[in-house]
């Protein structure tokens, strides 16, 4: 009857998942951003504490372009890697054990993609890549 | 020696037995993430691993893109 919100309720309310507590519920992306810059500056704005990320080969040709980290950082966003580009549970594993040592989370956003060549066999393949994540800890 | 790193082909001094060779590209260990053939190279490690002819190499840090 007397539901009324305060703001201070609302400023208290939090959620915990793997380990860690957050008070917003926003996750935003990081891509299609015209700059890293730019895309801080979103994040920081929406009050966001998790954005999810991708994980590439370092350009070796030109290791001084700008890296995501220095951008949004690490120590102000959490960062949710995701398995983008993954055409196997196997690899999605690899993928999330590499972005587990760069700095990631236990917690992954996880996406299998089906295979263009073999669409008739199913999908599968973020069950797949789920049970092989779960085998090695990760959820 | 030969190593493949990210999937292309690359020479290394012999003498490269160890430590540094990530610094070759001017990385900094604590933005990226590297596998040897395979497995997951502890950064803690990164100065204490041997590399050897023929191993695959891969160095992958955090994009935007999720």
């Amino acid at each position: 009857m007397n539901a009324v919100i305060q703001p201070t309720d609302v400023g208290e309310d939090t959620w915990t998942v793997a380990g860690r507590t957050f008070r917003s519920r926003l996750i935003i992306g990081t891509g299609k951003y015209k700059d890293y810059a730019l895309n801080a500056a979103a994040a920081e704005a929406s009050g966001a504490e998790i954005v999810t990320v991708a994980l590439r080969r370092v350009n070796l040709s030109d290791p001084s372009q700008p890296m995501l980290v220095d951008f949004v950082r690490p120590d102000r966003f959490t960062y949710l890697p995701n398995t983008a580009g993954c055409f196997t549970g196997e690899e999605a594993v690899r993928t999330l054990r590499l972005a587990r040592e760069a700095g990631g989370w236990d917690l992954v956003k996880l996406e299998v993609l089906r295979q263009h060549e073999a669409p008739a066999a199913g999908h599968g393949g973020d069950a797949q890549g789920a049970e092989a994540a779960g085998r090695r800890g990760v959820s | 020696m030969r190593l493949i790193v990210n999937g292309e082909e690359r020479s290394f001094a012999a003498s490269a037995t160890s430590p540094a060779w990530w610094r070759r590209w001017g990385l900094n260990p604590r933005k990226v993430a590297v596998e040897r053939n395979l497995e997951i190279v502890p950064r803690s490690t990164y100065a204490a691993t041997p590399i050897a002819e023929g191993d695959r190499i891969e160095i992958v840090h955090f994009i935007g893109g999720g």
